[in-house]
C-alpha cells in the first residue's frame, strides 16, 4: 500500500509539471510581445524602445524558454506568481482571495449532489422498474442535460425575478451573515449540484443492479439475510466503486461549471476570475490558476486511488 | 418417427445480424428511440435552415426590435429586429458544425494517440499518458476558454478547443479497450503470421475496440455542443451577429424580466438536443453491453 501510494504520487507530481510547462508553453508562444503580459498593452506604448528593452531584461524575456519556465516555477515554490495588469494586485492573492469562495461552493454542491444522488441511485436499484424508479430515472436524465447555466437563468427568473423569494446574485462570505449568505447560496449550489446528482444516481442505480446480480447476494438472499443487511454490508461497499471513480470525476465537473455559474450569479471565484483573466488578455492570472486547479484535481484523484486500495483489496496487490 | 428439424444457418453474415440486432434493442425501448428522432430532426433542421427560415438571421429590423411572440415572428425579435425563430434554427447549424468537427478532431487524434499507446506500449504509452494526464487534470471548459482565448475566437479556434478537450477521454477508452483486445489469440497468430503493425493495428485492433467508442462519440456531441453554448455565453466562442444559442441566452439574460423568451428558446432547444444524444448514447450502450444479451427483448418475443 505504502509503495503503491508514493508510486501515484510521483507520477502525479511529473504529470503537474507537465501540464504548467504545456500551459506556460501555449502563453509564451502567442503570437505578440511576451512583454505584454506583464506590462499590458496601454503601458507598453508609452514606452521608449529602450526603456522597453530594459524591461525585457529585467523579466527575463531575453533567456530561453526553458530557462524562463524553471524561473517561474522557482518564484512559485517561494509564492510569487507574478502581478495581475488588470487588478494591479499578486496573483497569489488574487488567488488566495478567490478559491475558498469556490470551494465553498463547489464542496457544497458535491456534499449535496453526492449524497442525493447515492440515496436516489439506492433507492432506483432496490424498487427497479417501480414508479420511483421511473420518476427519479427521468429526473437523472434532465439534470445531466440540462445545461447548468441555462437552469440558472430559469431560476433567476422564477425565483428572483418573479417570486422574490431569493436574491438575484452575489456572494456573501458564510463568517459575515450566515442567513444571507445562504439564500445567495440556494440557486448557484443547485445549478451546480444538479448535473454531479444526476450522475451519481444514473451511476449508483447501474452499478448497484450490477452488483445485485451477482451470485454472492442472491446465495445471500437464499441464507435468509435481511434486505437491510444484504444491502449495508454487501451491495453498497462493492458497488461504490464506481461511484467513487465518478465521484472523484466530479471535483474536475464541479470546477468546469463554476467558470459558467459564477458568471452568471456573480459570485467572485476562482471561476469567474478565469474568465476576466481570458478576457483582459491576463495570462499570468491564468498560467497560476492551471496550476493550482491542477494540484486540486490531482489531489483529489488521488484519494480516489487510494480509496481504491482500501475498498478492493485486490488492487493494492496487484 | 419425426424429422430432425434442419439446422439452418442465417444466410446473414454474423456482422449484419448484429447490426440489426442493435437496431432492435434501440427501437423496442421508447426513450433510446426518441433520442434517435431527435437527432435526425436536429441534422434536418441544421441542413435544412435556409430553406425552413422565414427571415435572414442577420437581417437587423430595429424599428420591430423586442418584439414579443406573434404570428409575423414566432419567437419575437431580439435588440437588433433579428427573428429569434430564424436565429434559433441557424443556430442548429453552428451547434452541429461545432460538434461534429470537436468530435471529430477528438477521435481522430484521441483514438490514435490510445491505439499507438496501447499497441507499442513502453515509452510512447507512458509519453502519451502522462500528456493525456496532464490535459485531464484541468477542467474541460476551463482548458477549452484558455484555448479558445489565446486561439482568438471564431467557429475555428472553437472547434480545436473543444477537440482538445475532449480527445484525453477518447484517448484512455481506445487504450483501455486496445489492451484487452490485444489479449485475444488472433492477435497473437497474426504476429506469428508476421502481420505488419501498421495492418494489425487498423485491421484487428481497431475494430473489435470500437464499439464502446461509438458510445463515448455519442455522449461527447451532446458535451461539446452544450461546451459550445457555453464558451459562446462567456463571449470566448461564436459572438454576435453569429447565431449560436449560447450567445442568444447571453444577449437575451440582459431582458430576462421583460423577453424571457430570448433566452428561454435556445437553451430549450439545447436541452432537447443534447437530450436526444443522450438517450441515444444510452440506448446504444445497453445494446452493446455483452452482459446485457438476451435481458432487452431483442428477440422481438
Amino acid at each position: 500500500m505504502q509503495t503503491f501510494i508514493i508510486k501515484r504520487l510521483l507520477q502525479s507530481i511529473l504529470v503537474l509539471f507537465v501540464l504548467t510547462f504545456l500551459v506556460f508553453l501555449v502563453i509564451h508562444l502567442l503570437p505578440g510581445d511576451p512583454l505584454l503580459l506583464y506590462t499590458g498593452q496601454s503601458t507598453a506604448a508609452s514606452l521608449t524602445p529602450e526603456q522597453l528593452h530594459n524591461l525585457r531584461v529585467e523579466y527575463g524575456l531575453d533567456k530561453p524558454l526553458l530557462v524562463q519556465y524553471f524561473v517561474w516555477i522557482y518564484n512559485v515554490f517561494q509564492g510569487d506568481m507574478g502581478k495581475s495588469i488588470f487588478y494591479n494586485d499578486k496573483v497569489s492573492t488574487l488567488l488566495a482571495q478567490r478559491m475558498p469562495v469556490t470551494i465553498h461552493l463547489g464542496l457544497t454542491a458535491i456534499l449535496i449532489g453526492a449524497i442525493v444522488g447515492i440515496t436516489f441511485g439506492v433507492i432506483c436499484a432496490l424498487r427497479r422498474g417501480k414508479l420511483i424508479d421511473s420518476l427519479l430515472t427521468f429526473i437523472a436524465n434532465i439534470g445531466i442535460t440540462a445545461p447548468g447555466f441555462w437552469v440558472g437563468i430559469l431560476m433567476i427568473y422564477l425565483f428572483a425575478l418573479q417570486l422574490h423569494w431569493l436574491p438575484t446574485n452575489g456572494y456573501t462570505s458564510p463568517f459575515k451573515d450566515f442567513g444571507m449568505s445562504t439564500r445567495q447560496l440556494v440557486m448557484p449550489v443547485f445549478c451546480l449540484a444538479l448535473f454531479t446528482l444526476a450522475s451519481m444516481t444514473r451511476q449508483t442505480r447501474s452499478s448497484m443492479l450490477e452488483v445485485v446480480r451477482q451470485d454472492y447476494v442472491r446465495t445471500a438472499w437464499a441464507k435468509g439475510l435481511k434486505e437491510r443487511v444484504i444491502v449495508t454490508r454487501h451491495v453498497i461497499k462493492n458497488g461504490l466503486i464506481p461511484v467513487i471513480t465518478m465521484l472523484g470525476m466530479q471535483v474536475r465537473t464541479v470546477f468546469g461549471g463554476s467558470v459558467l455559474i459564477e458568471t452568471v450569479f456573480n459570485v467572485p471565484g476562482f471561476g469567474r476570475l478565469m474568465v476576466s483573466a481570458v478576457t483582459t488578455h491576463d495570462y499570468l492570472i491564468v498560467q497560476g490558476g492551471v496550476l493550482v486547479i491542477g494540484v486540486i484535481v490531482m489531489v483529489a484523484n488521488l484519494l480516489v486511488d487510494i480509496s481504491y486500495g482500501w475498498l478492493d483489496p485486490r488492487i493494492r496487490y496487484g | 418417427m419425426e424429422p430432425v428439424a434442419a439446422i439452418e444457418f442465417s444466410e446473414v453474415s454474423p456482422k449484419r445480424s448484429e447490426f440489426s440486432r442493435i437496431m432492435r434493442v434501440i427501437f423496442r425501448r421508447k426513450l433510446s428511440l426518441a433520442g434517435i428522432i431527435i437527432i435526425i430532426l436536429f441534422i434536418l433542421t441544421a441542413i435544412f435552415a435556409p430553406w425552413l427560415a422565414p427571415y435572414d438571421p442577420y437581417l437587423m429590423d430595429t424599428p420591430n426590435q423586442l418584439q414579443h411572440p406573434s404570428l409575423t415572428h414566432l419567437l419575437g425579435t431580439d435588440l437588433l429586429g433579428r427573428d429569434t425563430f430564424s436565429r434559433l434554427l441557424y443556430g442548429a447549424r453552428t451547434s452541429l458544425l461545432v460538434g461534429l468537427g470537436a468530435v471529430g478532431i477528438g477521435v481522430i487524434v484521441g483514438q490514435t494517440l490510445g491505439l499507438i499507446a496501447a499497441y507499442f506500449e513502453g515509452v510512447a504509452s507512458a509519453v502519451i499518458m502522462r500528456f493525456i494526464d496532464a490535459l485531464m487534470a484541468v477542467p474541460g471548459m476551463l482548458s477549452a476558454l484558455v484555448l479558445a482565448s489565446i486561439l482568438g475566437g471564431g467557429i475555428k479556434n472553437v472547434i480545436v478547443a473543444l477537440g482538445v478537450a475532449v480527445l484525453s477521454g477518447h484517448c484512455r477508452l481506445m487504450r483501455s479497450q486496445a489492451l484487452t483486445v490485444k489479449q485475444n489469440d488472433y492477435v497473437l497468430a497474426g504476429r506469428a503470421m508476421g502481420v505488419s503493425d501498421l495492418r494489425m493495428i487498423v485491421r484487428h485492433i481497431l475494430p473489435n475496440s470500437f464499439p464502446p467508442l461509438l458510445v463515448l462519440i455519442t455522449m461527447d456531441l451532446g458535451v461539446v455542443i452544450t461546451a459550445e453554448a457555453g464558451l459562446s455565453f462567456l463571449g470566448m466562442g461564436i459572438a454576435a451577429p453569429g447565431a449560436a444559442w449560447g450567445s442568444m441566452v447571453a444577449d437575451g439574460y440582459r431582458y430576462l424580466l421583460t423577453l424571457p423568451v430570448l433566452s428561454f428558446a435556445p437553451g430549450l432547444a439545447l436541452m432537447l438536443v443534447v437530450f436526444g444524444f443522450n438517450m441515444a448514447g444510452d440506448g446504444l450502450r445497453d445494446a452493446l453491453d455483452p452482459r446485457l444479451r438476451g435481458t432487452l427483448g431483442e428477440t422481438g418475443k
